[in-house]
């Protein structure tokens, strides 16, 4: 299916550092901006950008000295391809000026340009790409669950589905406290095996958190999903559904438990290295279960995803991406 | 007065140098949401295989310093789909359509070949000779002057109407004679290069990181490379014998393009900085356009091969 992503220059209106490795940064969205909680941007993540140096044609400057593209190659410092990230959320002041939330963990190269970009810089992004969470999911109860930059998508899911009226819980795992990238109120400490829901997280508008550590630094020690059993033990798992963003292991952890206790729907955004997520290159292929004799049939993150249902996915748990 | 942007590639009139690179751009709706395809001098699919092909296991593709490296393993949707789902809407798009071909045998080569080739809307087909060859333990088609002279002139007896591109590999110790025997088989035309073979590891993990340990190079790492295979087989083969070039490999800017033109190249393809940006290749076409009316070119032919001694 053609995508209806766009290229796009977008404002940078703030950037803050938070945690010991995450940026957040906001956006100006244009008037004609449109996305849906799920949906992600990919990125050029250039410093500074041929655009600016040296136009990637030659025809956006036509003054420009030629030619100008060797040095090009020398003093730019790029990625080779865009990175994707997810849309966090999509918010509108009261002014009536909306901007784009993205949350980047920086872990190499682009994520690092990111992260040194100031307000007024621009970043030429390529989006909003993939399918969105269905927020009708039946359940009267949202528990969203991730891990490590799979917070980012759960944000914006959060929002929508509270004001759609359903009880949103965040689960939320991390190896230490240094990796939550989030305003937590001052004095929480580890509550062991105990799940205790924080709440009045500025970032998350409302929703109550159940964090995870598995050095036990803060809230539950252990996996995001033994918080989650511990937080089902005292409210049974019933009208529930499942949303989840996190590397392969935890999500195929939770399919497990969706399994267990036979969930109507949980659903995962799933991740793959993307060499185009326009949909030409077919890096970005994932298993998903068939009645066929292999088994399964190939799907693509970037165009049939990033959002699958878990009960489909054959988790290969090869995948590592940003890691928790 | 404006440049004439057009150049010939066998039997196919081109509206300007400019065309996809196989396996970068799909079967043309993906791109085609960013630009019309009728700013192409030519679109090129995806590989075509008698059979559709699920590809290899992931990860299938990773960057590396300046390319990426990629074993998608020539997952495609196979000649019926192809004629029945991807051509019907590709040939109406008014321009010229190359169709890659792979295969594993000589017969399945014949076989997709010939079946295009009656098919309207494709004006060419291009051989992608960087297949191992089953009957030859897998040695690739395009490594061995048998193997490629045995499959070209196998589906130059079953084309009579398309335009036969043959693409070459660069993973051999001299391509001259690899280049020379294409011509001699038939081949129309030569694109140059496909991907280079590579791997890459992750040493914390001791592990390979594409699941098919090694893959193909692509993108700027590739550039000095194509430029100098491009030069040699134009200088020994392409001139003498009159068959254009097609270069590929690393074309990001539009001086790129013209660096491959003035090594001998007639036209030239965009691969991976499709990916970095969709609309590369119509960018290209501009500042090509803009270079030649710069430096008082009157056709873009006039660059072939005009590199001063
Ligand atoms: C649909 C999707 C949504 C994502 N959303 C977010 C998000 O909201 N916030 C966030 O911090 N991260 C997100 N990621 C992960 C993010 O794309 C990678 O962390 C980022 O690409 C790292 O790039 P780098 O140059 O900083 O590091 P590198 O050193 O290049 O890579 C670090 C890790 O990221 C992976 N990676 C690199 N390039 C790509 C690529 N083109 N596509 C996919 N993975 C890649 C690498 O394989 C490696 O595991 C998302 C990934 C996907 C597929
Ligand atoms: C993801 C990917 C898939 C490719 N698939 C094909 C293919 O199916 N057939 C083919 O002949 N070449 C294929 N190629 C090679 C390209 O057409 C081109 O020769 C090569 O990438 C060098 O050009 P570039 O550096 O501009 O990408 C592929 C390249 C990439 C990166
Ligand atoms: S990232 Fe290229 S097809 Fe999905």
């Amino acid at each position: 299916m053609p995508s209806a992503a766009k290229k796009w220059l977008l404002k940078i209106l703030s950037s803050r550092l938070a945690g010991d490795d995450f940026v957040w940064l906001t956006l100006d969205a244009p008037p004609d901006w449109q996305s849906r909680p799920g949906q992600f941007v990919n990125i050029r993540c250039c410093e500074p950008c041929a655009d600016e140096l040296s136009p990637l044609s030659l025809d956006d400057r036509p003054d420009a000295p030629w030619p100008r593209t060797r040095g090009l190659e020398i003093a730019e410092r790029s990625t080779l391809v865009r990175r994707p990230v997810s849309i966090c959320d999509l918010r509108t002041h009261p002014d009536g000026g909306r901007e784009i939330v993205l949350l980047v963990r920086i872990v190499g190269p682009g994520s690092r340009i990111l992260s040194a970009k100031r307000p007024g810089d621009t970043l030429d992004c390529l989006g909003p790409i993939g399918n969105a969470f269905n927020l009708d999911a039946p359940g009267r109860r949202a528990w969203l669950i991730g891990g490590g930059c799979g917070i980012a998508p759960l944000v914006g899911l959060g929002r929508a589905l509270v004001a759609r009226g359903r009880e949103v819980t965040l689960f939320y795992g991390g190896r230490d406290s240094g990796k939550i990238p989030l305003s937590l109120p001052p004095g929480l400490g580890p509550t062991g095996t105990q799940a205790v829901p924080v709440t009045g997280i500025p970032e998350l508008g409302g929703a109550p958190l159940v964090i995870a550590t598995e050095d036990g630094s803060l809230g539950v020690k252990g996996l995001v999903t033994d918080a989650l059993q511990a937080y089902a033990a005292q409210t049974g798992w019933d009208d529930v559904a499942l949303f989840g963003c996190g590397p392969d292991r935890m999500m195929s952890a939770v399919a497990t438990l969706v399994a267990l206790h036979d969930l109507p729907s949980c659903q995962v955004s799933m991740e793959n290295f993307m060499g185009c997520a326009i949909g030409v290159c077919l890096s970005c292929a994932t298993k998903v279960r068939a009645d066929n004799t292999a088994g399964f049939v190939t799907k693509f993150v970037c165009q049939d995803g990033p959002i699958f249902e878990a009960r489909d996915v054959i988790f290969e748990q090869k995948w590592e991406g940003c890691k928790p | 007065m404006k440049p004439a942007l057009d150049v010939q590639v066998g039997k196919i009139r081109l509206r300007n140098p400019v065309m996809t690179a196989s396996g970068t751009a799909g079967y043309g709706p993906e791109l085609a949401a960013f630009f019309d395809l009728a700013e192409l001098g030519a679109f090129v699919t995806k590989a075509v295989t008698r059979q559709p092909r699920a590809g290899n296991e992931t990860p299938r593709l990773v960057e590396t310093r300046a390319g990426l490296l990629n074993a998608i393993g020539l997952a495609n949707v196979g000649l019926d789909a192809f004629l029945a789902e991807k051509l019907p809407w590709l040939r109406d798009r008014n321009v010229p359509v190359i169709v890659n071909v792979a295969g594993t045998t000589v017969a399945e080569y014949v076989e997709v070949a010939a079946a295009l080739d009656a098919a309207p809307g494709v004006a060419g087909i291009e051989l992608n000779i960087s297949c191992p060859n089953v009957k030859q333990g897998g040695l690739e088609f395009g490594r061995s002057e048998p193997g490629l002279r045995e499959v070209v002139s196998a589906v130059r007896a079953a084309v009579r109407r398309a335009t036969l591109i043959v693409k070459l590999t660069p993973n051999v110790t001299d391509i001259v004679p690899l280049a020379r025997a294409a011509v001699e088989s038939g081949a129309e035309a030569l694109t140059l290069i496909n991907t280079l073979s590579g791997m890459a590891i992750n040493a914390t993990k001791r592990r390979a990181i594409l699941a098919n340990v090694s893959g193909g190079l692509s993108g700027p790492a590739i550039k000095p490379v194509a430029l100098k295979m491009v030069y040699d087989v134009y200088r020994n083969v392409a001139r003498q014998a009159r068959i254009p070039i097609i270069g590929v490999g690393g074309i990001q800017y539009a001086s790129d393009a013209v660096e491959f033109l003035l090594a001998g190249a007639t036209a030239v393809q965009i691969g991976t900085a499709s990916f970095v940006d969709p609309a590369a290749a119509p960018a290209v076409v501009r500042g090509l356009e803009q270079y030649l009316a710069a430096n008082s070119f009157a056709r873009a032919a006039d660059l072939t091969g005009a590199l001063e001694s």
